[in-house]
């Protein structure tokens, strides 16, 4: 409004504390979430969605080789979903460790010479942005994800596609 | 302050939530009106979450006891007739299916809602009006199900209503149309209140709580939240399909008209499974906060906790055709559904594994939530051995559709699930009351509950490897079964006393209940450092977390970093006309904004007689009152967004920003908004994936694509709509850069011409393909194509909505550029739609030539 229009004006630049007068307020915001967070949170979640993203994968390319009929289909007829599962199997166990081995080296990294019987009662430093807890729970989530896409993928090795 | 009274004699005091003389004045502020007119209109989050839960207690009672007590009756000797077949038909499908969506659901919301401000140290959830829309659907959703009673039309084709038995050649009356629209109008309140629990979660906490200082409830409750947005999307799709083939001829699962009977499978089963952990996920939530209180020792491994949960909502999505072993899939495709259900017994281990060394490592008090932790451990470990059992596909072949796995899953339901919700419900019963429940009731409630579900649900493991199948109504004599069934029916007299004794106790102890402190447990989360019952609006003072056990750490709840502690006190005196509440960053958890929570309003509760209008028509086939509900919806949700004047200058605001480094934003928060933006494209974008997956499955049943007799599209029109509606995308994006430059001529330019090019791009479409001369009710292609075209219009129309009624704001000034989120938000959500209309049309155009 006005007033508002008339303040930034006179302010020119200044900096009086307040990010939102000068900038707006979306501004203000968007520069309050630093890409540290979000690094944090993609590498917490990237162990399971490239378990899911493989199970949907192999899922639809067999539902399409062993369904499917049509001309454009035959393409993935036996013995492809056999081949594409235990590649993708593969290339998502190799991802899932990857994933793992780096929140792993996160969490080392912000890990406190504590002795293990105290290990629990003094509060951890948390940080985000080094890893902290959040980093080792990635790394749980990693292997438990690499775990699942053997045990989805691997039965294709002794099992018939359709 | 006075530290906790500590009369269970834990030997521990836990600091209190400081009290301020403001205290009254919030209170009062946070408070909803009084008498009737205040039930109407309210928001607050004590009230909504109490009502769920009392919501899903009562239809517990009506569907859980009464269908179960007529079976069980029915049952207990062979070849009686006391109901007939058809009656018993419909006991068990409303058993399960209210259980399933009208009772569990609704109880873990509502502790949700209830509790979550007060565990996060914070004053509201972020969308109170939300949550009110979540309750009142909900509710009507339910008794527009129940209804079916009243005309004698009570669903029977079970609660997985499989296609065709629940197509409409053999359920021809309205039976299943009940079911559908009944619950379908539920499952909406469920979305609201499941987007307000993640925004709730991931926004709104108290300073310092970063992700992994959270309670585990909150975790849990997270979890659960993606999980029903995930699940329930996929159903609401899939009821509409079948609603679709029932009323409007369409033939999505009519097996010689192109359709695929195993699609409604699918489309079930997708939500039908993940709905099992949807359940389960939040009760082992409350697990998690129940054993360190009641065993005074922090929880092992809580990491690898968080890491279970996460691991259970995604693994999840990849169980759903466990149900479908015996349908005939290809062995491929059963090893990948059979390793991913094996597979998600690692998470659901480790949890065990983490309550029982807590357990070891403390030192337990047998109060009564912690026999009822205790019940579920063992009762769960049972349901989740046989689960394990079943996810091999050599023996679920043989046990598939018997009383095995009847046993199975209320082995799982009720010890994983039930057992939880009654803890949690002694647990936390003295912080909203302030007293506790009767021990001596609490023991006798749950040794009634712990016998009589073992013996009611035990001998159902035999019976069923005798091969009794599930769901008939009798059985002849001397196949071996009687004794096990007489054991069960006994079982049920042994639960039916165990639930009265609850609710008696919960009668008696509401009144008469010894008197409880802030933390009669000594537990550790935040919720108990304020009185019993709290306040409406929760803190006057908000916490300062700086562990992941602020009461058993902290020494004090408000004292930290010198900022944050500037920003809490601030935050305590100011503003005290206008309900504020903080916003943190998701993993820090550093405050980023103050927000104006929105008040009571009745426009919740008509938006939501407005849903249950549109359903109904289709119900009564007085199909034009489907276009007055929709208007009702539009207008009141416009309504309840109406731009309210900010009740403080924007100096004001810059002033507490300058105190505090917090930004405030009282005429609508950025950070909530824009995040409620992202999840519902999210929840667009979930039911558009939904249906592309019915359309391609559709596809991959028909081997001549498109059948015979129908040409290909033609492209032009096609294309010619799509560059109008990119068009649009383009203007909407340039108004929000006029406006950002301070140029009102432009914005309200760039915003007109936005509505153009999306009405003709609108126009254009739906000739073209109107014109192609597919019919919807001759083959499944022809309703795929119609329907994907529909669902992208629909999506068209709300953007088109919501730029008019930006139109009209910005007209009446509304906008300037320092305050601008709303249109940012529809910015947003225009984008989103054409990307649907991208790929939703590039489907129908190109997929005959494509596949």
């Amino acid at each position: 409004m006005s007033s508002d229009d008339a303040r930034d004006g006179q302010a020119g630049g200044r900096d009086d504390g307040s990010t939102t007068s000068q900038h707006g307020t979306p501004m203000a915001v968007d520069i309050a979430a630093p890409p540290w967070t979000r690094r944090a949170l993609t590498l917490f979640l990237a162990g399971p969605v490239v378990w899911f993203a493989h199970f949907m994968f192999v899922y639809v390319v067999a539902e399409a080789g062993c369904t499917g009929g049509g001309t454009g289909l035959r393409l993935l007829d036996p013995p492809v979903p056999t081949v594409v599962t235990l590649a993708a199997t593969a290339v998502a166990t190799v991802a899932c460790a990857v994933i793992a081995w780096w929140e792993y080296q996160r969490w080392q990294a912000d890990r406190r010479p504590l002795s293990a019987e105290h290990a629990d009662v003094v509060p951890e430093s948390d940080d985000p942005q080094i890893g902290g807890a959040l980093a080792f729970t990635g790394f749980l989530l990693a292997v438990v994800s690499g775990l699942s896409v053997l045990f989805v993928g691997l039965p294709a090795a002794v099992l018939p596609a359709c | 302050m006075s530290d906790a009274p500590d009369d269970l004699g834990v030997g521990r005091s836990t600091p209190m939530a400081q009290r301020t003389q403001t205290h009254e004045e919030l209170d009062r502020l946070w408070a909803d009106p009084p008498g009737l007119w205040g039930q109407l209109t309210a928001v607050q989050n004590d009230n909504i979450g109490l009502r769920l839960m009392l919501t899903g207690f009562f239809f517990l009672i009506l569907g859980g006891s009464f269908d179960s007590f007529i079976m069980r009756i029915q049952l207990a000797f062979p070849e009686q007739q006391l109901v007939s077949p058809q009656f018993y038909n419909e006991l068990f499908t409303n058993h399960g299916s209210v259980t399933m969506f009208l009772v569990i659901l609704p109880i873990f919301e509502g502790f949700a809602i209830l509790v979550l401000p007060l565990i996060l140290g914070t004053r509201e959830m972020p969308f109170p009006r939300l949550g009110a829309l979540g309750y009142w659907t909900f509710l009507l959703g339910g008794l527009l199900y129940y209804s079916s009673a009243l005309f004698q039309l009570v669903p029977d084709a079970g609660w997985f209503a499989y296609t065709p038995l629940s197509g409409p050649e053999f359920s021809p009356d309205k039976a299943i149309d009940f079911w559908i629209i009944g619950l379908t109008v539920a499952e909406v309140g469920a979305i609201a209140a499941a987007m307000e629990i993640i925004i709730g979660v991931l926004k709104m906490r108290a300073p310092g709580m970063t992700l992994t200082r959270m309670p585990l409830f909150a975790w849990a409750l997270l979890v659960m939240a993606f999980m029903i947005l995930f699940g329930f999307t996929p159903l609401i799709v899939g009821d509409l399909l079948l609603e679709l083939d029932r009323g409007f001829g369409t033939h999505f699962f009519t097996v010689d008209r192109g359709g695929s009977s195993l699609l409604w499978q699918h489309l079930f089963w997708i939500f039908g499974h993940p709905e099992v952990y949807i359940q389960f996920v939040p009760a082992t939530g409350v697990v998690s906060m129940i054993v360190p209180a009641l065993t005074q020792r922090r929880i092992a491994g809580y990491t690898w906790i968080v890491g279970s949960f996460v691991a259970i909502g995604f693994l999840s999505f990849g169980l759903w055709a466990h149900h479908m072993f015996a349908v005939g899939l290809a062995p491929l495709i059963l090893s990948f559904f059979s390793g991913a259900s094996m597979a998600i017994g690692i998470p659901a281990g480790v949890q065990i594994v983490a309550w029982v060394s807590t357990i070891w490592l403390g030192r337990p008090r047998w109060k009564t939530p912690f026999y009822f932790v205790v019940g579920f451990l063992v009762i769960f470990v049972i349901g989740g051995i046989t689960g394990i059992m079943t996810a091999a596909v050599p023996f679920d072949l043989q046990a598939h559709d018997s009383y095995f796995v009847v046993a199975h899953l209320h082995y799982v339901l009720i010890g994983g699930v039930a057992f939880p919700i009654f803890a949690g419900v002694y647990y936390w019963f003295p912080k909203f009351t302030g007293r506790m429940l009767n021990e001596r009731l609490g023991r006798w409630n749950f040794w009634l509950l712990f016998i009589g579900t073992n013996l009611t649900f035990f001998p159902m493991h035999q019976v069923g490897l005798l091969g009794m199948p599930r769901r008939v109504y009798t059985y002849q004599a001397g196949l071996g079964w009687d004794i096990f069934n007489l054991l069960s029916t006994i079982g049920v007299f042994v639960i039916i006393p165990g639930i009265a004794v609850f609710v008696w106790n919960v009668f008696r102890s509401y009144r008469h209940g010894e008197e409880a402190g802030a933390n009669p447990w000594g537990s550790d989360s935040l919720e108990w450092a304020v009185p019993s019952p709290p306040a409406e609006h929760g803190w006057s003072v908000l916490p300062i977390v700086r562990s992941r056990h602020p009461l058993w750490d902290q020494d004090d709840l408000h004292t930290g970093p010198a900022d944050l502690e500037r920003f809490v006190d601030a935050l305590a005196q100011w503003p005290l006309r206008w309900r504020a509440a903080a916003i943190v960053g998701t993993a820090d958890g550093r405050p980023q904004e103050v927000f104006r929570v929105a008040g009571p309003s009745l426009w919740p509760l008509v938006a939501s007689l407005g849903i249950v209008v549109i359903f109904l028509a289709e119900l009564t086939k007085l199909r034009w009152g489907a276009a007055v509900g929709a208007v009702v919806v539009v207008v009141s949700v416009i309504r309840w967004n109406w731009p309210d004047p900010a009740p403080m200058t924007e100096d004001e605001e810059a002033d507490f920003e300058r105190d505090t480094g917090v930004p405030v934003n009282a005429a609508g928060s950025v950070v909530v908004a824009a995040w409620g933006m992202g999840v519902t494209i999210l929840f667009v974008a979930i039911a558009f994936a939904t249906m592309l997956l019915a359309y391609f499955y559709l596809r991959l049943e028909n081997p001549v694509w498109p059948p015979p007799g129908i040409t290909d599209p033609r492209l032009v029109g096609g294309a010619v709509a799509a560059a109008l509606m990119v068009a649009g995308g383009v203007a909407i994006a340039r108004a929000l850069a006029r406006l950002r430059d301070d140029d009102r001529r432009g914005f309200l330019g760039g915003l007109a011409a936005t509505l153009v090019l999306t009405a003709a791009a609108a126009v254009v479409g739906f000739r073209d393909v109107a014109g192609m001369g597919i019919s919807g009710n001759a083959h499944a292609y022809g309703s795929v194509v119609h329907t994907l075209t529909g669902f992208v219009l629909v999506v068209t129309a709300a953007a088109f909505i919501m730029v008019a009624a930006t139109t009209y704001w910005a007209w009446h000034g509304e906008y300037t550029r320092r305050r601008y989120a709303p249109v940012l938000n529809v910015v947003r959500f225009h984008a989103a739609a054409v990307l649907v209309w991208l790929i939703g049309f590039g489907t129908i155009y190109l997929g005959p030539y494509l596949t």
